[in-house]
């Protein structure tokens, strides 16, 4: 056959040109202009243009982190933060898939869900963070509900679009073969939707984060957002850089999290 | 069941579209009776109501007026005895060759063993024997439509209805498509309506051409050629087939506008 040969080479995909390439194209580039804004910086630092009370230089914000690293009280903040964030993204992202769903599924539901859900998104939220605090109290709970309530409108979003990018020819080859409903929802829009899903779990998980720290401000006793507060305070700038740069790192991984089950999951889309 | 007249009938069927800027007239009074182990080649240029035609058949679009029956009922999307090939290969990326190939199969869940034993089976005489567990995106447009031609084959429809399915492959590998779906045909006995814009194409595979003009969609005749024996690249150049392609070619011709002949 003709046109068998030219597809069964093995491709370089992953070979060692392929890698080099990969670290000069992709690390080098960010790693080069954080490294030349950190040494800019540390200048700024050393010569006293920056007030070090005001902006402590990079090297001090390492020192504060690798201290806060041997604390246990910082390991307590940060388990707090992380599982309100973490519970507060899968209570909205699964609150959210579900009222996707039913928008995707009927005009009707659409046509009655979706303005109240664009209403929601419009008001903000962060506003409601002190009747949280009355509502579900001085604890957890009311950081749980401020991370789902701001993370879950992505969510809807990538849903809807989802199920609407469905190509119609599929669609039709679907009914042409005899498929139920429940097989076509299954078998081709779920899949074909998990594309843009997975772009909006990625941008909810990292402002469910977000709103565990802004209702942490808002009245919390303990977790990351009370740290921050608490070191600002004591004029300890240091050590408030310091945790917000662990926030940051905490917030990559669970970013990074995502990136892999997207790569994993959705391993066909960056192919034709 | 098996009577050999009348297999697949229709009568005046008439099929509007509505659009923005009025109706669209794509298919008027067709009448055309196809019997059983037939192959019915459609041509016409682009827009005279082939794809209409054929998914009315596939029950995949509703006849606004007439009467379609195969096999004494009118068709409907998913009858196991009709299968339908589309021109865009529609395969699901995240499935493989051989699960593509099965689905037709799963979706009237049909016994998992006999039928993906059935689809190994079609996609080493389709020639992609070694490629079951590839993925859609490691194979050839040609390819692709080979899996496809596996897919629409695996239910052993005794209908099989295909809508140019090979018109976006190069003409090698059409020409290698083509006597793969002549064999299939021959193989199983079974009835074919083959959907095309290449006169060439329609007269090497059909027993009979139906030439078509559009707006509104119309037949204008039908061209009979005679089979002896399986056809293979020797009748491309035998004298019938010049005869017969110059023959449809002016059908067409006496219908075509200007800037719709190639
Ligand atoms: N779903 C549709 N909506 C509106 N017009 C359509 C639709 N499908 C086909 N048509 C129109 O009907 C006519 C016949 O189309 P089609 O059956 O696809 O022709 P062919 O397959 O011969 O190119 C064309 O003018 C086309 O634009
Ligand atoms: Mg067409």
């Amino acid at each position: 056959m003709s046109d068998t040969i030219k597809d069964t080479k093995p491709r370089p995909a992953f070979g060692k040109i392929s890698f080099r390439n990969r670290f000069v194209n992709v690390f080098l580039p960010p790693t080069v202009l954080v490294a030349l804004i950190l040494v800019l910086w540390e200048l700024g630092s050393i010569t006293g243009i920056l007030n070090p009370i005001i902006v402590p230089s990079p090297i001090a914000v390492v020192q504060a982190l690798a201290d806060l690293s041997t604390q246990a009280f910082f390991w307590d903040a940060a388990s707090v933060t992380m599982r309100e964030t973490i519970y507060g993204f899968l209570i909205g992202a699964s609150i959210a898939w579900i009222l996707g769903t039913l928008m995707g599924l009927s005009d009707r539901t659409r046509a009655a869900l979706y303005p109240v859900t664009v209403g929601f998104q419009i008001m903000p939220r962060v506003a409601l963070a002190p009747l949280f605090l009355v509502w579900f109290g001085f604890g957890i709970e009311s950081k749980v509900v401020m991370a789902a309530t701001i993370c879950f409108f992505p969510v809807v979003l990538s849903v809807l679009v989802g199920l609407e990018t469905v190509d119609q020819d599929y669609k039709t080859f679907f009914r042409s073969i005899g498929s139920s409903r429940w097989d076509e929802y299954r078998k081709l829009v779920v899949p074909s939707s998990l594309p843009v899903l997975f772009s909006g779990l990625k941008n909810a998980i990292t402002l469910a984060l977000i709103g565990a720290i802004v209702a942490e401000f808002v009245g919390a006793s303990e977790g990351m957002g009370v740290l921050i507060k608490k070191f600002n305070f004591q004029l300890e700038v240091a050590y408030g850089f310091a945790t917000i740069v662990a926030l940051m790192l905490f917030g990559l991984i669970l970013y990074w999290i995502f990136e892999f089950l997207d790569n994993r999951i959705v391993f066909w889309r960056s192919r034709k | 069941m098996q009577e050999s007249v009348g297999f697949l009938q229709m009568q005046g069927v008439v099929k509007r579209y509505e659009t923005k800027d009025g109706d669209v007239h794509a298919l008027n009074e067709v009448d055309l009776e196809i019997n059983q182990g037939e192959f019915v080649a459609l041509v016409g240029p682009s827009g005279c109501g082939k794809s209409t035609l054929l998914h009315i058949l596939a029950g995949l679009v509703t006849e606004d007026q007439g009467t379609v029956s195969v096999w004494g009922t009118p068709p409907k999307a998913g009858r196991t005895d009709i299968s339908i090939m589309f021109q865009r290969a529609v395969l699901l990326p995240w499935r493989t060759v051989l699960q593509n190939t099965v689905l037709p199969a799963e979706m009237r869940k049909l016994p998992k063993q006999e039928s993906f034993a059935r689809a190994r089976e079609l996609l080493t005489l389709v020639g992609l024997e070694g490629f079951e567990n590839k993925h859609v995106w490691e194979l050839s447009g040609g390819m692709r439509q080979r899996v496809s031609l596996a897919q629409t084959l695996v239910l052993n429809s005794p209908l099989i209805l295909m809508d140019e399915p090979f018109s976006a492959v190069d003409e090698f590998t059409r020409e290698r498509l083509n006597i793969e779906v002549a064999r299939m045909h021959q193989l199983a006995n079974r009835t074919s309506v083959y959907v095309t814009h290449n006169i060439q194409e329609a007269v090497f595979l059909a027993d009979r051409v139906v030439a078509m003009k559009s707006r509104p969609g119309e037949i204008i005749e039908i061209i009979d050629v005679p089979r002896n024996g399986e056809r293979g690249l020797d009748f491309i150049e035998s004298d019938l087939f010049n005869q017969k392609v110059a023959q449809v070619r002016y059908a067409l011709s006496s219908f075509m506008e200007e800037d719709s002949i190639k």
